[in-house]
């Protein structure tokens, strides 16, 4: 079930390596990240999970290591590039365009990767409405709570009907309700855009429920990949992640 | 189905409003002086000028958010072409004898001319900015001043074009209060329309966060070429304005105290919105010819002040001082003026009334689209 031939590799990493004046932050990852599938990437802080997603979008390059995009090499291409062939990613930080209105936000990015004026603000428009978000159009991006903060990067990186969508910890600092409905709508625009994601998240319990695969890394290395249930039961992955995070650990049942 | 439908007159004038406020500002002014003294006029018409070199920077600095010590390398070449291009033919056969054959017998009307030395800047900063736009923020306005003071040097040696330090004379005066007003007004709308072009919007989106920007898709390098072509375009015709004006040019005129004074009038303005390019020219204009009277010494109730040098400066650069400590988005705070003025959406008002911004959600859900605000404001 897990080794479907018919679907090529949409985005792949082939021993990933990268090192911060001879350290090493990551040691050959590899990455297989399949045409709609929902990847999730764990791991204990520091293990490397943010690095390795600054190799696959252009802000990191590697030391060694490849990195194909639809079976084309992209590795250290540059971040606007990729983001051009589809490639969207969210920052772990908010990094909104703080000085700019929450319409302009996404009309921005609509029009950094190719999009008319015009069809950019339709666009905005529409995803904005579409999160019942309208009445923020105008306000400017530096003013919004933190949840809004999140919801703005993820319509940022949806405008551009990316074929890749990488998730850096969305649902940090958000509480169980709102972590549920980030959930409801991650699910409902890897279905609505036919998009790939990579999700990055602490919260197991949302891992658990949305993911097809699940790749644990810990100290700059792969310890498992598997299915949830697989990757769950996995003694090294309990031994380096969950045991040291027990408060997910039975999160999902 | 949006809320531009259901108030298109509104919002149509909310979206033009950031060019009529100021463009009506500048007209207003213009009127006004005319029923006032010649050297009023003056005073006014040197504001409408700096103005246009202010809106022509602002084109650069402020979209892109970097800063720049080197544009009024572009108001001198722009007032040394349009003056080569426009001194009466016997005039310049006397004053510059050795000039290249096509600049000798060159001789046309102050609009042409106007636009060739705004074209022949463009094209200088096209590839200068190509070059100097691939370093870094903290880099390019040092790599800028370096190309002022290279356009200086050769401006002040170059006998053969320019008569050297000398002055050069004889440059038809045709600058006046109307020509002045008419390069505000076009400055004003192709500032306008630049800011929201999609070169203007993938940059303001650069100058907040540029990862976020290069996440977007959107090549900072090309765009920051694009918004210095234009910008050099615009300060260049202000420098045409200046050569006009005076009659006679000297390349200290296009030096640091220039670049000082326009700097300052975007900054304190607020240099992150057209309002702020122009609200910048207008105070700190007023100020410098309120500062340039008392310069001359003034006397209050017999006592007379001795004439002091050098308060103009000192004056305008307090004034920045102050601004930078105590305001540093400018007077305007950098926003455009904007009219009829927005409601702040209910949402954030529930909160904004506690002051707090990031007051932790304790059980309440700050965004959950399930409980929407109910009470009525
Ligand atoms: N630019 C950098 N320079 C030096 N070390 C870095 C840099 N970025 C990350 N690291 C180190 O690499 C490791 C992995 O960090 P990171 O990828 O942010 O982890 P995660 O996202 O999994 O929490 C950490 O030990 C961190 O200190
Ligand atoms: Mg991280």
């Amino acid at each position: 079930m897990t080794d479907n031939t018919a679907s090529a590799p949409l985005l792949e990493a082939k021993q990933v390596t990268v090192k911060f004046e001879g350290l090493a932050a990551l040691e050959d990852v590899d990455l297989v990240l399949k045409e709609h599938e929902i990847l999730g990437f764990i791991g204990p802080n520091g293990a490397g999970k943010t690095t390795f997603v600054n190799t696959l979008t252009g802000f990191q390059r590697v030391t060694t290591g490849q990195v194909f995009l639809e079976g084309d090499e992209v590795t250290n291409v540059a971040a606007h590039r990729l983001a051009r062939r589809g490639v969207a990613r969210t920052f772990q930080g908010a990094h909104l365009f703080a000085g700019l209105t929450v319409l302009e936000n996404i009309e921005a990015s609509g029009v950094g990767v190719g999009g008319s004026r015009r069809e950019s603000r339709r666009r905005a428009w529409q995803i904005l409405e579409q999160m019942g978000r309208g009445d923020l159009a105008h306000v400017p991006a530096g003013s919004l709570p933190h949840g809004e903060e999140r919801r703005l990067g993820m319509a940022r990186a949806l405008v551009t009907h990316p074929k890749v969508l990488i998730l850096d910890e969305p649902a940090a600092g958000l509480n169980e309700s709102e972590s549920d409905e980030l959930l409801g709508t991650i699910s409902g625009w890897s279905r609505e855009y036919g998009c790939s994601i990579l999700l990055i998240e602490h919260d197991m319990r949302l891992i658990m429920r949305l993911c097809d695969r699940v790749q644990v890394i810990d100290h700059g290395k792969t310890i498992a990949v598997g299915t949830p249930g697989e990757v769950r039961a996995d003694d090294a992955v309990i031994e380096a992640y969950l045991g040291r995070k027990r408060s997910g650990a039975n999160a999902g049942g | 189905m949006t809320r531009l439908a259901k108030l298109p007159r509104a919002e149509a004038m909310r979206t033009v409003s950031p060019l009529l406020g100021p463009a009506l500002l500048v007209i207003a002014l213009v009127v006004l002086s005319t029923f006032t003294s010649g050297s009023t006029q003056r005073a006014v018409t040197n504001g409408l000028i700096s103005l246009v070199i202010v809106i022509g920077l602002y084109m650069f600095v402020g979209t892109s958010g970097v800063l720049s010590f080197g544009h009024i390398g572009f108001a001198a070449i722009g007032a040394y072409t349009s003056a080569l291009l426009t001194i009466p033919l016997a005039v310049k056969g006397a004053l510059l004898p050795d000039l290249p054959g096509f600049l000798a017998n060159a001789s046309m009307d102050g609009t042409s001319a106007a636009l060739i030395a705004g074209l022949v800047a463009a094209i200088v900063a096209l590839f200068l900015g190509m070059a100097v736009m691939r370093l870094n923020e903290i880099s390019i306005p040092i790599a800028l001043l370096s190309f002022l003071v290279i356009v200086n040097v050769v401006a002040s040696n170059w006998e053969e074009l320019t008569r050297g330090t000398g002055s050069m004379i004889g440059i038809p005066r045709t600058t006046g209060l109307g020509s002045a007003l008419a390069w505000v007004l076009v400055a004003l709308v192709a500032a306008f329309l630049f800011q929201q072009s999609r070169t203007g919007l993938k940059l303001r989106g650069a100058r907040e966060d540029e990862p976020a920007a290069r996440a977007a898709g959107i090549n900072i390098w090309r765009e920051r070429v694009i918004a210095f072509t234009a910008s050099a375009f615009f300060v260049a015709i202000g420098g045409n304005l200046i050569a006009h004006q005076l009659g006679s040019i000297a390349p200290v005129a296009f030096y640091l105290d220039l670049t000082f004074t326009t700097l300052a009038m975007l900054i304190i303005g607020g240099k992150n919105c057209l309002a702020g390019a122009v609200v910048g020219t207008f105070v700190v204009t007023a100020l410098a010819e309120i500062l340039r009277h008392a310069e001359r010494g003034i006397e209050v109730s017999g006592i007379g002040f001795g004439a002091t040098p050098g308060l103009r400066q000192v004056g305008v650069a307090l004034v920045m001082l102050a601004c930078l400590a105590f305001r540093p988005a400018g007077i305007t705070g950098g926003r455009e003026f904007v009219f009829p003025p927005r409601r702040r959406p209910k949402r954030l008002a529930r909160e904004s009334g506690t002051g707090e911004v990031d007051r932790p959600a304790s059980g309440s859900s700050l965004i959950s689209a399930a409980s929407p605000p109910n009470q009525q404001q």
